[in-house]
């Protein structure tokens, strides 16, 4: 049987059907520039954390090498990765940001 | 740029945004916003999908997934996210690639299907939308600019209800008529065959009769049979305006009498019915309204009332029986004066408030009654309520608050109906008294005549002379050039009515009738009308001068005859012209000949036998008959002839006026006039063409070489052999 026939055996609801997006976590990666007070800021103004957390999250990227600091829909998660390089490279930092299916 | 749909969805997805205190304006927020827009409401009727269901799984989503952020405040600002701005770049892409000004809620819908792993094109496509379906939706829009016509309400589309329109004060009040209204009551009442047709002339009033059910229904006049009945006025144009497809008006009108079988005591009002036989058919199809309309008529749910004239019933109505026979035709009569003064008095306060002006009761009258007098091929109340409007119109347009009275009834009557102002005064007329003298200066020698005709004017514009007829009917005979046409002429201008002559030496044969009164059916110029009908019911007051009757084919002569008795004429497309406002004047050389060559032998005064034997030989007794008098005139003697040659030498100094030269003459070139250029039998037209050959050309020689500016006195002698100028 040749893949192209295998595509036409496949039944048509299977192929329309649709499914539940799933939601993405947002990462922050930890550099070795970055300093820790824009990190805070980007987590307070950003990710409306407090201050307590802010440090607390920031700590863990600067650990971990990485920290999970919120889960969104995909296209929630796409525009605060934005936001974060947007002010990342306004001040000159090259902080990154990423997302994974959670 | 954005259409309105799409703002107004940006608009309520940001609102929708803050109040959820979301940080961005998402792609569920905007699918969530669109979705309370009545175009995609309607393609989700389609779809058989309900919004509503969707919308509330959207706003469940919200509030579950997305994050309330209360440090934002209630004032902020959304921002969409990236998501929904690239699906609205995608979209101006998309648009701009096929050449399209703006985009729709639409454009952005499908731009969205491929921003993947999104809830809101997970919801979207729950519903079973794909991108096919709104691009199918998107061309057929473009095909069809005025976007979605099936899924509107039909009876909005193409009617209009009267109920409301009464409401909203936009229809007048009906006054009288309560025979008609009970009639058609009856008729409505009918178990079979429930649908009244008003027939009647146009202007009588059939419309208002069709719009007053509305008002009796709603100031609850109507019987309880009828309190519920909403009446619908059809927009046959509205029907018919851009049905392009085979099918399109068929389908219109299904879903229109679908929603009227919806409403519970319908009846729809076909103003101008006969317009239904035919139309929507297609040269392919012999499907008309009228034959669509034909099982509807039978249903006793659905009344419908026609209106139409008499000459469009017959015509075209009528031709269809079967349609007929299902309608109860009523016969809308023209009202009476004083019901038409009720039905003004009825409608004052809308005219006045209209125009801003105040309309004496005075006016009304003089309105109501001039009309019956001078427009005579109109129908009461239409035509009084013309001269009413056309009034408030002129005179509001130079002065506010104005007060309407009599005399500017009778202003407009000259000014719009081309009634000459004295023909209005009711009172005795000047004018006419005034006639004997003022002809007599103008023509010489024929006082007997001018006499006559002065006191047959008098007794017809005193209004004691026969009805119904023309102001005078009046025969001029006498030989030539002695001023028979002249004083026609005369009498035109001294009346201030317009002269409309006819050289009746233009309708020797027999079929020039047709040239008169119209060709009939089948020949060539049928449609062009007659002639003399024309001019007469352009102006109805003129003097009609029929220049040498007795060179008309007696056939000719038989048309008027008809004129002179009913004063009316009857034109081959069956149009009536009124000739009550006229005063005719045929004129004829016959009986001069025997008349010029006098009395042989003994007695004097009987040159009037000869004439009148001549007459009578030359014109039937019917004619002469009906002749309101016959003017004789006669030849004129040298003091006559005289002042004639006087009279033209002053048109000449007059004409050399103009030129700057002042002319004199003595007696004797007033006496070689007369003797050199007298003809005999020729009257005074001789001394015309004299003075032109001799004097004239003389002078004329003078002018040429003159100066055009300069001044000059000349003056003209006969020294016993020729023309002196000096």
């Amino acid at each position: 049987m040749s893949d192209s026939q295998k595509q036409y055996d496949q039944s048509p609801d299977s192929d329309t059907s649709v499914k539940e997006p799933s939601l993405y976590s947002v990462f922050l990666l930890n550099d070795d520039f970055t300093t820790q007070e824009f990190v805070i800021d980007v987590l307070k103004q950003l990710f409306f954390k407090t201050e307590e957390e802010s440090f607390k999250l920031m700590l863990d990227v600067h650990n971990k090498g990485k920290a999970q600091v919120g889960i969104f829909t995909k296209e929630v998660a796409e525009t605060k990765i934005f936001l974060v390089h947007q002010a990342a490279k306004e001040n000159s930092y090259p902080l990154k940001c990423v997302m994974e299916p959670s | 740029m954005f259409d309105a749909s799409l703002q107004e969805a940006l608009h309520k997805a940001t609102q929708y945004t803050r109040q959820e205190k979301n940080e961005f304006v998402s792609l569920e927020h905007f699918v969530w916003a669109c979705l309370s827009l009545t175009p995609v409401l309607e393609l989700f009727k389609d779809l058989d999908q309900d919004a509503e269901v969707i919308r509330k799984d959207l706003e469940a989503f919200v509030s579950r997934m997305h994050p309330k952020v209360d440090k934002l405040g209630s004032n902020y600002n959304p921002e969409p996210t990236i998501g929904l701005h690239r699906s609205i770049d995608r979209a101006l892409k998309q648009a701009q690639s096929s050449g399209k000004q703006s985009i729709t809620a639409f454009h952005v819908l499908l731009a969205i299907f491929e921003e993947e792993e999104s809830y809101a094109l997970f919801c979207l496509e729950k519903t079973g939308l794909s991108p096919l379906i709104l691009m199918e939706h998107l061309s057929s829009e473009s095909h069809e600019q005025t976007g979605d016509v099936s899924s509107k309400d039909p009876l909005k589309q193409y009617c209009e209800n009267l109920n409301l329109k009464f409401q909203k004060g936009e229809i007048s009040n009906l006054v009288g008529r309560q025979a008609e209204i009970d009639r058609v009551l009856e008729v409505l009442s009918r178990k079979n065959k429930n649908n009244p047709l008003l027939v009647g002339d146009p202007g009588v009033g059939k419309t208002a009769l069709g719009e007053s059910l509305a008002e009796l229904i709603e100031t609850k006049k109507a019987p309880d049979k009828f309190k519920d009945l909403t009446v619908f006025s059809l927009d046959l144009t509205a029907l018919l305006a851009g049905s392009k497809y085979r099918g399109d008006f068929e389908n219109r009108l299904k879903q229109l009498f679908k929603s009227l079988k919806e409403i519970k005591n319908p009846l729809l009002f076909i103003d101008e019915i006969h317009l239904v036989v035919g139309a929507g058919s297609t040269s392919g199809s012999n499907v008309d309204f009228a034959s669509l309309l034909k099982p509807v008529l039978t249903d006793s749910h659905l009344k419908v009332l026609g209106s139409t004239t008499y000459s469009e019933y017959r015509k075209s109505f009528a031709k269809d029986a079967a349609l007929s026979r299902r309608f109860q035709p009523i016969f809308v009569e023209e009202p009476s004066k004083e019901e038409t003064l009720e039905i003004l008095k009825g409608s004052l306060e809308s005219y006045e408030k209209f125009h801003a002006v105040k309309i004496t009761e005075e006016a009304l009258e003089t309105a109501v009654a001039q009309a019956a007098i001078h427009i005579l091929d109109r129908k009461f109340p239409d035509k009084a309520f013309d001269i009413l409007d056309e009034t408030c119109a002129h005179e509001s347009t130079l002065k506010k608050n104005f007060t309407i009275k009599k005399e500017h009834i009778l202003k407009t009557l000259s000014r719009v109906y081309k009634v000459s102002e004295k023909a209005t005064a009711s009172s005795s007329d000047q004018k006419v008294l005034e006639l004997a003298d003022a002809l007599s200066e103008k023509i010489f020698g024929q006082d007997e005549a001018i006499e006559e005709l002065a006191a047959n004017l008098t007794l017809s514009y005193s209004g004691l002379g026969p009805k119904g007829k023309p102001l005078g009917a009046f025969l001029f005979t006498g030989p030539t050039g002695v001023g028979k046409t002249e004083l026609s002429r005369q009498l035109a201008l001294h009346m201030n009515v317009p002269l409309v002559k006819f050289d009746m030496s233009e309708y020797m044969e027999k079929h020039s009738v047709s040239r008169l009164i119209g060709a009939p059916p089948g020949y060539v110029g049928h449609e062009e009308g007659g002639r003399l009908t024309d001019e007469v019911s352009k102006n109805p007051h003129c003097v009609l001068l029929l220049d040498e009757i007795e060179k008309a084919h007696p056939d000719v002569i038989n048309v008027l005859l008809q004129v002179m008795d009913s004063g009316e004429l009857t034109d081959s497309i069956g149009k009536k012209t009124h000739f009550t406002r006229c005063t005719i004047i045929m004129t004829s050389n016959s009986g001069a000949r025997e008349a010029e060559r006098g009395s042989m032998g003994f007695y004097e005064a009987s040159t009037h036998d000869f004439s009148d034997k001549a007459l009578k030989e030359f014109f039937a007794p019917e004619f002469l008959n009906r002749l309101t008098s016959i003017v004789k005139f006669k030849s004129l003697s040298r003091p006559q002839l005289k002042s004639v040659v006087e009279k033209n030498l002053k048109a000449l100094k007059e004409d050399l006026l103009l030129q700057n030269t002042k002319l004199k003459w003595d007696a004797s070139l007033v006496d070689w006039v007369l003797s050199a250029g007298a003809e005999k039998g020729m009257g005074a037209r001789p001394f015309e063409r004299f003075i032109n050959k001799n004097v004239r050309v003389a002078l004329a020689k003078k002018m040429i070489q003159k100066d055009p500016k300069a001044k000059m006195n000349l003056s003209l002698s006969y020294d016993g052999k020729k023309l002196v100028v000096a």
